[in-house]
């Protein structure tokens, strides 16, 4: 690789504003080195050539003095930073930038574990804290409570939340538990929002809105300023969990569990994120399409009901738990299984059933809030497997999750690819999640994956669905299907952006918020 | 070990929030009578085999761990050994994930000098791409491309090369299974060559 600089400043100026740099945070804090410093920050999945999103450099701040420091010295130099936590989100870009040239502003170091209220169920944490590092050190401390981790758990706490990252356990809307928030904005003021504006606050963890608007909101997948703490809501331990597991032989299913599950989930009879996972998504965390099948192109068929007699899984296979004491367990499972039960074909499982199955197992953890990795196994699924994920949202019925269904796995397989999804039920909505995966070793499959991607992003806005996050190639895109009334919104946005960061340092163009000098055409 | 070191090893954060519940002495003893300090690391996807165990051990030395992405234990252990500055190489033989997640806790402290592609196409093609000296270095040896353990301690072996263009090298042999599997050797970024 080859050094690659911002856009518009001289190798002169940069080179000041690293040293600048090294003499705020040291120079074992500033890295610059296209061999052995850059890949570490490179998107590992990129649909197209990684050196389109190459950052020139990268600097680890320690504290949040050193912080401003930085913020201040971009301002000087006008060079953008792009802010990561633990970078771990790979899917949807990982630590890369934007564009070509950013410098990384690399939150790892700032890694500490401040509070755990036991009384309130709740924690403070800074950006580098992973969810094995906030798990372990709760049961390390004796702390009865849950965390809520994604999946897989080395992702940030805080990072995963303001990228409005979900869970698996009651807890899964992660933003949802989110109170108090420390932000540094562009010009180096520190806040606090809400309840922790108040000087000597005794309920800055406690109640997210305060008074006024609720800012919290506008630092979440935004470029309005760094995020260096947060107060996230722990669950008390339940007393009691119950997952369950339900296979359903028969593809038509969906639109009967959709349309059952709703009121499940409307009425917290099952409280945390509901699932309905396509057989191909439990079929890569177990096995290689190697296994099955040596052709080209998307599994067959007859090859996907063989898996499913194989591995004693339905086409869709549904999970979900209950929480609390044993009687209020068995009450809300007795609803359940009357309810799931009259699907036809439905088979029930529990938790001591299916023995030495790691995809059952890796799912009961995530209800339990115990982080693992396993799910990473699906990347095994093809050679050299990378992924992106198209995650749509929709309302929880039967048509519009058959819809959904119908809309990508068509254009899935004319383009050549696996249907890989699951549709997580919440409150009032469904997140679709679509893994696109494609061999990362492969450039025309990553051609047509980039392709097929961009396709999906129009088809499902012109049905009425917008992605609830994105990749990093296609933020702008995605940007643009928000365009109610001549883009009302992202203009608003823009407007907040020149005010809040008048130079545009900070992740220019993140889900498609551009400074207004450096608006894309 | 410099605060950079640690840095690029990825593990300022872990550490300094939460004592590791395993001990970097918990992971495998080296086969008596070889120098720890001078040991290469094998971190061995079971997916591959059981264990690299006894079969690994006998033949090569040095430490090992085996690896599953379904029971992360190893993954404290193998932060704990990789920034313990006690080897000179650190070689991964797996599935692709294994391996990934692997190349993402190793950090730029260590330097990825050579990566497999294995039993491409179940036809026992090997593609490897690296640094030009590592590969033709290896591809004098293609009688320890038959087996997986014989493979790692070639890999193993590469530690001194003078950096340069990668290129690649394809080299067939038996299969090793019905599925593909990759590998990985990395050396430290500050070792002398």
């Amino acid at each position: 690789m080859d050094s690659v600089y911002p856009q518009g400043i001289s190798v002169s100026d940069f080179n000041s504003f690293i040293k600048e740099l090294q003499a705020l945070v040291g120079q074992n804090y500033v890295f610059t080195d296209p061999t052995w410093d850059i890949p570490s920050y490179n998107d590992q999945y990129a649909m197209l050539d990684k050196s389109l999103t190459q950052a020139s450099g990268a600097v680890a701040p320690a504290n949040v003095k050193e912080v401003q420091g930085v913020l201040a010295i971009a301002t000087k130099y006008k060079v953008p930073l792009w802010t990561i936590s633990t970078g771990k989100n790979f899917a949807y870009g990982g630590p890369a930038p934007r564009k070509a040239g950013y410098v990384v502003l690399d939150l790892k170091r700032m890694n500490r574990i401040l509070e755990v209220n036991e009384k309130y169920a709740y924690a403070v944490v800074e950006p580098g804290v992973n969810y094995f590092d906030l798990y372990n050190h709760l049961r390390a401390i004796g702390s009865k409570l849950w965390i809520d981790p994604a999946a897989p758990g080395w992702g940030g706490v805080l990072g995963n939340l303001v990228d409005h990252g979900a869970g698996y356990t009651p807890y899964g809307d992660h933003l949802l538990m989110q109170c108090g928030m420390e932000v540094v904005l562009a010009d180096g003021t520190v806040t606090q929002t809400s309840m922790g504006a108040l000087p000597n606050s005794k309920t800055t963890h406690l109640y997210k809105y305060g008074l006024g608007p609720w800012t919290d909101g506008i630092f979440t997948q935004s470029n309005f300023g760094v995020v260096t703490k947060i107060g996230i809501w722990l669950m008390p331990d339940p007393q009691g969990y119950s997952p369950f597991m339900v296979t359903f032989p028969n593809e038509d299913a969906l639109h009967d569990i959709i349309e059952k599950v709703r009121p499940l989930a409307l009425n917290m009879v099952i409280p945390n994120a509901a699932t309905a996972v396509e057989m191909l998504w439990d079929t890569a965390v177990l096995k290689t399409k190697r296994d099955y099948y040596s052709g080209t192109g998307p599994l067959p068929e007859s090859v996907r009901k063989t898996i499913c007699q194989d591995l004693q899984i339905g086409r869709w296979n549904f999970y979900a738990a209950v929480y609390g004491p044993q009687k209020i367990r068995d009450a809300n499972m007795e609803i359940i299984r009357d309810s799931l039960g009259a699907i036809p074909g439905a088979k029930f499982y529990f938790k001591d059933d299916r023995k030495g199955d790691i995809g059952w197992e890796y799912r009961k953890n995530l209800m339990a809030g115990i982080p693992n990795m396993t799910e990473f196994c699906v990347m095994n699924w093809i050679p050299s497997g990378a992924h992106a994920d198209f995650s749509p949202i929709s309302p929880v019925t039967g048509s519009d999750a058959v819809a959904q269904y119908a809309l990508i796995k068509d254009r899935c397989n004319k383009a050549g690819f696996d249907y890989i999804g699951e549709m997580l039920v919440g409150f009032r909505s469904m997140h679709h999640i679509f893994c696109l995966m494609f061999n990362s070793s492969d450039n025309d499959e990553k051609k047509r994956a980039y392709d097929l991607f961009g396709d999906i992003v129009m088809a499902a806005a012109a049905a009425g669905y917008g992605e609830y996050r994105t990749n990093l190639d296609f933020m702008d895109k995605v940007a643009g299907t928000y365009g109610w009334n001549n883009g009302a919104q992202q203009k608003l946005r823009q407007k907040m952006k020149d005010i809040l960061d008048p130079a545009g340092i900070l992740s220019p163009g993140k889900m498609g918020i551009w400074p207004s000098a450096k608006v894309e055409a | 070990m410099t605060t950079r070191r640690k840095f690029l090893d990825g593990i300022v954060g872990a550490s300094a929030v939460v004592p590791f519940a395993v001990a970097a002495a918990s992971a495998a003893a080296p086969a008596s009578g070889r120098n720890p300090l001078a040991a290469p690391l094998f971190l061995w996807d079971t997916a591959v085999a059981a264990s690299f165990g006894e079969v690994g051990q006998r033949i090569h030395g040095g430490v090992h761990l085996n690896v599953a992405l379904q029971d992360t234990a190893w993954m404290h252990k193998a932060e704990l050994l990789l920034r313990s500055g006690a080897h000179h190489s650190v070689v991964v033989v797996g599935r692709s994930a294994t391996v990934f997640v692997v190349n993402q806790l190793l950090g730029a402290h260590w330097r990825v000098a050579a990566e497999g592609v294995h039993d491409r196409g179940a036809m026992g093609e090997h593609l490897l791409s690296g640094a030009a000296p590592v590969l033709s270095r290896m591809a004098s040896s293609r009688q320890n491309f038959s087996d997986p353990y014989y493979y790692a301690g070639l890999l193993a072996a590469q530690t001194a090369f003078v950096p340069g263009p990668w290129s690649e090298v394809k080299i067939r042999t038996n299969a090793w299974s019905r599925s593909e599997f990759v590998s990985m050797l990395a050396i430290p970024r500050w070792s002398k060559v």
